[in-house]
């Protein structure tokens, strides 16, 4: 691997194209093998009528689906989605270290490599349960247990109330926000305080998914906040 | 246009026309190989499909027949109907090459002739082969096309369940080429599937048991302790289906049937016969078993399985009710059982009790009276500790006023499922039980249903009736059967009348009361085992009509149901025969003139034509048909002439054997001759009973 | 060999196969494909363990999406009352139909798959860095329009898969917060059933004719449009903005 002192150039005929021509031989016979042993599938034709046990999103998406249980529709299917994108857009302005391009190198961005194998696993973690662990009506089965064997909807509606929901989610967000900074106020200082708030609010964004599950299975609750527009 | 690169020349090159690696060109030459077999398998596919092979086959066995160009003659293709009418697209003469090739007939499977004369009834270009069979139309491959693949809703019917696809177009319960089918439909009516699941129904409809606000007036408490536990303990073939309700089941209900006690007003058991004596009550039962014979009860009733089948079998009745309670149903069944198929027969209350006492005494096992005996000594400690409150919540839960009504209780909804469109029920919808290990189809669900009703889960209600091998195959068909018609252009029959239209007025009251409609037609509705009345008033004579009302005699040697005796009053006889007789004739009869040289030659056409091989005439002859001894006092010769020449347009089943309007003439004018001379009947008015 | 010296083979083909260092780079500069890279390439930019190719086969699939997606076209129509149908056909009686659908199904898993991986190394190596930064926007837009490919190719069997998958999916627009009438603020904000956000996507207020057309041209004529003007860029700005990266 070069190491950013004296670059070693090749041709790009034929060392890169070669590459690419084998690699898209290689794409080709893969996908017209598993085309001809495994057909696309089709079920049966649209029926409005009739909502079958299970409906579920196509596999990307599940993750989304899965997060239904856990938060209202607009939080799981519009937030949710949303902040990721535009999360994932504004990586570049946020990091302000220029260094380490080019690298497979976790020892050096440790931090980085964290936030994002973090939620990369979060979001195929949460596609693999809802994809093996969800069963009719989107109860929980282990893979190995039949779906036929009916289970009754666990509906949770005990939810926390206010004088304990408010309080928790402004020190969840006021305590995400200072900590950093007061652990490491070079960070802060680094990055500036808009650019600073905008990584802690994304960052407090993500992990408060897993928390909020985390809190729904452990206290039993639906709602962490109530109030009369929406619920988180 | 590298003008601005930047990093083309950044840095150095080392060996500026170093080769592409030996292993890169390896995996070249490997991949452009697989390439070249992922491509080549994909044209074999398609140029040699799987069913090609059975278009090869049939060239060959149509050139051994000595078909000439056998290749020309069943190309190689995938041969397409196409009905839009339908929304058919049927490609199954992709492997079934031979349907309509009679060369082929004894090919194997795919490639046979389609076995009987359906192709002649149903012609494909019209019909397609799904609408009949199921399965998948567009499909080219084997499993795909029978549509025994996940997601294909409507697998071939296959065996005896392609019968269920001829109710789509054909009345279910009349359809000539489905036995099964009929059978099946015939079951779910007998059975009364129609109590707890919506359907459409083949004829019988409305509540099927008796009230059962009265029904621990006209039982004792004990039979019905017995009867809810067992139907099958006290009676070999019980229309009621076993709940499976235990001994505090039974109790419950039975407490709660006795809070009803008192309503239907019955004198006390066994205080009509208190004062008779023993030669009265012997007097009485010969007296009753004369009525039981004379009125024909036996034509719907059997007894311990021997009789007809329209009524429930009486064999045990004496067990079940009191002699007060018989003869209260026999004076009015309405009463009991609001649509009751037993006509109101018009016996004297002597003649009534006497019947009773005759059916109680004589239809009842004595074996069992040891068994009702022990119920009856446990009832009254089983009784006090019972919940009414519980009995009524069963009743009403478990389906029980589908068949029963229950005074003051307004009509419920079904407790079952609708069936209406069960045939194409979403196999998804099924609840197949945990751990089921069979296919999963809709046959496969509704076998095991049918076969065990409760197996599936605790919750499960339906109850069970004892049904043979070949019956539950038929129950199969009808219930798959169950689908949404094709559409109107398709349909052959038309649609049956939801129950009988009963003509207005005090002769349509008699008819209803009578229940005539039960096994004749009129005017388009009504049962199908006696003649159609629609024509009687030209038909037949009214002289002997009248007769026949009063006291009916045998017609038809083979038949089991028999018209019953009603014991009619005379004044109820002639309104009859004077209303069929106008409202019920048709216009434009040939005229028959009595002429003896006619009738001889009438005479002998009818041997000629072995008339006789169906009909007794005199002594001899065959059973199948009427017995024509009696046609001079019977039919108007008339109507004789006219069924001749074309029995179908009557209704008749007879084959059309008389060849031209003359005979037929002749004919009718020698039958006119033919009566049997005995003393006329006592009390018929001379002229008037005919209009 | 002659027929490579001849007139035609000339005409299309300026430059005849390398045989020298020169003739090398000219191959590149003068082919209409090749000329998206540089004549020369760090070599530890293209090591296989450094990129997987993942860019170049999203790329490429993208290629193979659309000869199968034409191929497809063909034989379809987005007809409520016969898609299915022709679904049906194109499985059993259009030649090559079975195979073309089944790969046009599984490349777009793949390309799914292979846009998250290369957007992951282009992550892990650091490469949206400056000078870069405009280009991993355009990439994740990328990611988003392949996602809504994916997404509004899956309508089309007109299955229930497909019509289920969509009512779930479509519903969250529903939920939409403002703009969607179950959302939070929907209502306040004239957000109704017939005029919110799923009523747009739909073009009514269930899955219906509307909403199969209305994905059809999505799927097959403005989304792919969007793509490939956005992958023009995401290329060039490959080029502009320093090529394959690599270590400073």
């Amino acid at each position: 691997m070069g190491t950013g002192t004296g670059e070693v150039m090749v041709e790009t005929w034929p060392h890169l194209v070669f590459i690419e021509l084998l690699a898209m031989l290689i794409c080709t016979v893969a996908i017209g093998a598993f085309s001809l042993v495994v057909e696309a599938p089709l079920e049966s034709i649209a029926n409005p009528g009739y909502t079958p046990p299970i409906a579920k999103a196509p596999w990307y998406f599940v993750g989304l689906q899965e997060l239904l249980v856990w938060f209202d529709p607009w939080i799981a299917g519009v937030i949710v989605p949303g902040v990721i994108i535009l999360g994932l857009m504004a990586v570049p302005y946020l990091d302000r270290e220029p260094d380490h391009v080019g690298l497979w190198s976790p020892r050096r961005r440790p931090v980085a490599w964290s936030i994002f194998i973090f939620g990369l696993a979060l979001w195929f973690g949460l596609i693999a349960v809802g994809t093996w662990d969800r069963g009719p009506h989107w109860a929980w089965y282990w893979p190995w247990e039949s779906w036929d064997v009916e289970k009754p909807p666990v509906a949770t509606t005990t939810d926390l109330p206010p004088w304990v929901g408010i309080p928790a989610v402004l020190g969840y967000v006021a305590g995400g926000i200072a900590l950093p900074a007061v652990i490491r106020p070079g960070f802060r200082r680094r990055l500036g305080w808009p650019r600073y708030l905008l990584v802690t609010a994304l960052l407090l964004g993500m992990l408060a998914v897993p928390l909020k599950i985390a809190i729904c299975l452990g206290l039993d609750v639906h709602y962490v906040l109530v109030t009369p527009w929406f619920n988180l | 246009m590298s003008g601005d690169d930047r990093t083309g020349d950044a840095g150095t090159s080392v060996d500026p026309v170093a080769p592409v690696s030996v292993g890169r060109r390896v995996l070249f030459l490997v991949s452009s190989a697989a390439l070249a077999a992922v491509t080549g398998a994909t044209v074999l596919d398609e140029v040699r499909p799987a069913w090609s092979g059975h278009w090869l086959d049939a060239q060959e066995r149509l050139a051994v027949a000595g078909v000439e160009d056998a290749e020309g003659a069943v190309p190689v293709r995938v041969p397409q109907l196409h009905v839009p009418a339908l929304g058919v697209v049927d490609r199954c003469g992709a492997c079934h090459a031979g349907t309509d090739r009679p060369e082929l007939a004894g090919a194997p499977a795919p490639l046979a002739t389609h076995p009987g004369p359906m192709l002649e009834l149903h012609d494909p270009e019209k019909v397609g082969c799904t609408p009949c069979h199921d399965g998948q139309g567009r499909a080219t491959r084997l499993p795909d096309a029978h549509g025994s693949v996940a997601h294909w809703e409507s697998p071939l019917l296959a065996g005896r369940l392609v019968q269920a696809g001829c109710g789509r177009c054909h009345d279910r319960a009349t359809v000539a080429r489905a036995p099964d089918l009929r059978r099946g439909v015939a079951l779910m009516d007998r059975l009364a599937c129609f109590g707890c699941h919506e359907m459409p129904g083949a004829g019988v409809r409305g509540r099927v048991g008796p009230e059962l606000t009265y029904a621990a007036d006209r039982a004792s408490p004990a039979w019905l302790l017995a009867w809810l536990r067992r139907p099958a303990d006290l009676l070999a073939t019980p229309r009621m289906a076993d709940f499976g309700f235990s001994e505090r089941d039974a109790a419950d209900i039975v407490a709660y049937l006795l809070s009803f006690r008192g309503r239907a007003g019955l004198p006390e058991a066994g205080g009509a016969l208190e004062s008779a004596s023993d030669a009265a009550l012997d007097r009485m039962y010969e007296a009753g078993g004369k009525t039981w014979r004379t009125a024909r009860c036996v034509s719907c009733h059997a007894i311990a399985g021997t009789g007809g089948t329209l009524g429930p079998d009486h064999g045990r009745i004496g067990e079940k009710l009191s002699v007060e309670a018989i003869a209260a149903w026999i004076a009015d069944p309405e009463r009991f059982l609001p649509g009751t198929r037993m006509p109101r027969f018009r016996l004297p209350e002597g003649e009534r009790l006497a019947l009773a006492y005759h059916m109680s005494e004589e239809m009842k096992d004595p074996a069992a009276a040891e068994r009702l005996a022990e119920v009856a000594s446990r009832a009254d400690s089983l009784l006090s500790s019972a919940d009414a409150a519980r009995g009524r919540t069963l009743v009403h839960s478990l389906g029980c006023l589908g068949c029963h009504a229950v005074a003051g209780v307004p009509d419920a909804r079904p407790v079952g499922p609708d069936l209406t469109r069960f045939g194409e029920k979403e196999v998804g919808r099924l609840p197949f039980k945990a751990g089921w290990d069979g296919p999963r189809t809709r046959e496969a669900w509704t076998r095991a249903k049918l076969e065990s009703p409760r197996s599936g889960g605790e919750t499960l209600i339906m109850p069970t009736s004892p049904i043979a091998k070949q019956d539950l195959d038929a129950l199969l068909v009808a219930v798959l059967s169950l689908t949404a018609p094709a559409p109107a252009s398709a349909q052959a029959d038309p649609p049956r009348p939801a129950g009988p239209a009963y003509p207005p007025g005090p002769a349509g009251a008699l008819v209803r009361d009578l229940k005539c409609l039960t096994c004749h037609a009129l005017g388009g509705s009504g049962g199908t085992l006696a003649p159609d009345l629609t024509a009687e008033g030209s038909r037949v004579q009214p002289r002997w009509l009248f007769d026949f009302l009063r006291e009916p005699y045998e017609i038809r040697p083979l038949l089991v149901e028999r018209m019953p005796r009603f014991f009619l009053p005379d004044a109820e006889a002639e309104l009859l025969t004077t209303w069929l007789g106008v409202a019920y004739a048709r216009d434009g009869l040939p005229e028959v003139p009595a002429d003896p040289a006619e009738a001889a030659r009438g005479e002998t056409l009818f041997e000629d034509l072995r008339c006789r091989g169906c009909h007794i005439l005199g002594e001899r002859g065959g059973a199948v048909g009427p017995n024509l001894s009696d046609t001079g006092r019977r039919l108007d010769p008339r109507w004789t002439a006219w069924q001749l020449t074309d029995p179908a347009r009557a209704g008749a089943v007879e084959p059309r054997i008389v060849g031209s309007a003359e005979d037929a003439r002749s004919l009718a004018a020698f039958l006119a001759t033919r009566r049997v001379e005995t003393a006329a009947p006592p009390g018929g008015p001379e002229a008037g009973g005919a209009p | 060999m002659g027929f490579r010296q001849g007139h035609v083979w000339r005409s299309i083909f300026r430059v005849g196969l390398p045989s020298d260092r020169r003739g090398r780079l000219r191959v590149v500069l003068a082919n209409f494909f090749l000329h998206l890279h540089p004549t020369k390439v760090p070599r530890s930019g293209i090591r296989l363990t450094y990129t997987f190719c993942l860019g170049g086969l999203s790329a490429f699939l993208f290629v193979l999406l659309t000869v199968t997606g034409v191929f497809l076209m063909f034989y379809y129509v987005p007809d409520t009352g016969r898609a299915y149908a022709d679904m049906k056909d194109i499985g059993y009686v259009v030649p090559f139909g079975r195979v073309m659908r089944a790969a046009h199904r599984w490349a777009a898993h793949g390309m799914v798959v292979t846009v998250i991986l290369h957007m992951t190394r282009v992550f892990l190596t650091g490469s949206y860095k400056p000078p870069r930064e405009f280009n991993w926007v355009v990439g994740v837009t990328l990611l988003v329009l392949t996602l809504l490919l994916s997404f509004t190719g899956y309508l089309l069997p007109w299955d229930q898969l497909a019509y289920w998958a969509i009512t779930v999916g479509t519903n969250m627009a529903a939920a939409a917060p403002v703009v969607g009438h179950e959302g939070p603020f929907g209502h306040p904000a004239g957000a109704r059933v017939d005029s919110d956000l799923r009523y747009l996507l739909l073009g009514g207020t269930t899955v219906g004719q509307n909403a199969l057309l209305r994905f059809y041209v999505l799927h097959c004529v403005a989304l792919p449009l969007a793509a490939v003007v956005l992958m023009g860029v995401h290329f060039w700005r490959v080029r502009k903005d320093g090529g394959i990266s690599r270590p400073l």
